[in-house]
């Protein structure tokens, strides 16, 4: 067992076997190539965590969850590159990029997925041959960021309305 | 950096089975034609630039996991009736298929 210090999580304790290694690196953190997949199941987020710093994780989330028809060809070189494991053992997610701001308007890079063999535990972010997927694609529909707007700032302004009852 | 001269209509090989051809070259750009096995893939290089842009911007977020969640749960609340549906025609094709 290992101890893990993360900004965003706390301590973590892990196994050697917990690890996930980017013999490549990831692409704009070429020289870590050691990250742990952490968040609970239940979420649909999870989080690729650097062990070589603190401060960098990536949220990532399974395609399937909101890109329903997502079907995005991956080199068979890309694959090798990993072990070339049976589709059974071959995990896929995506990162998400998330506006702090407004997190309505996150996205999903679906041209680029992550691809993990599971029972190496090698993996790699790919471009996948299909060009018509995006590397910024909306998770949300438009109609849906709408709603979610309407509601966080509904919440806000209740917010400020308990402040000022209470104030 | 290996750097070369070639005219347009010659080519060069990398390796035995990439070969590069310079099929023009104009004030504002070279066309290059690509003969590689299909499974070679072949990519402009700014895709891996803005690959790795996505990537740094994507470690920024500042929002706790609890908001993030409860933003998820609206969204998946709001999309109820659109999955029943879909889970409902893949049972019907699964009994088409039995």
């Amino acid at each position: 067992m290992m101890e893990l210090k993360t900004t965003r999580f706390g301590t973590l304790t892990l196994r050697e076997q917990d690890i996930i290694t980017f013999e490549k690196g990831v692409p704009g953190f070429p020289t870590y190539k050691k990250w742990l997949l952490v968040g609970d199941e239940n979420s649909p987020i999870q989080w690729f965590q650097s062990t070589d710093d603190p401060d960098v994780a990536l949220p990532v989330t399974s395609p399937g969850l909101f890109f329903g028809s997502y079907n995005a060809k991956i080199a068979p070189s890309e694959r090798q590159a990993i072990g070339d494991p049976p589709d059974e053992h071959l995990s896929l997610v995506v990162v998400l990029t998330i506006p702090a701001a407004e997190p309505w308007k996150m996205t999903a890079n679906l041209r680029a997925p992550i691809i993990i063999n599971q029972s190496n535990r090698k993996a790699r972010q790919t471009a996948v041959l299909d060009d018509s997927y995006q590397i910024r694609q909306p998770v949300f529909s438009p109609e849906a960021q709408e709603k979610l707007k309407a509601q966080a700032q509904n919440e806000e302004t209740q917010e400020e309305q308990t402040v000022k009852e209470n104030g | 950096m290996l750097v070369l001269t070639r005219k347009s209509g010659e080519s060069l090989m990398l390796g035995e089975d990439i070969e590069i051809t310079v099929v023009e070259v104009r004030k504002d750009g070279v066309k290059l034609g690509i003969d590689a096995p299909r499974d070679v893939p072949i990519w402009r290089k700014e895709l891996f630039d803005e690959i790795a842009q996505a990537n740094v911007s994507a470690t920024q977020p500042q929002l706790a996991k609890s908001e993030l969640d409860k933003l998820f749960t609206q969204q998946h609340q709001q999309q109820e009736p659109k999955d029943k549906v879909k889970e409902r025609t893949r049972k019907e094709e699964n009994t088409h298929g039995a």
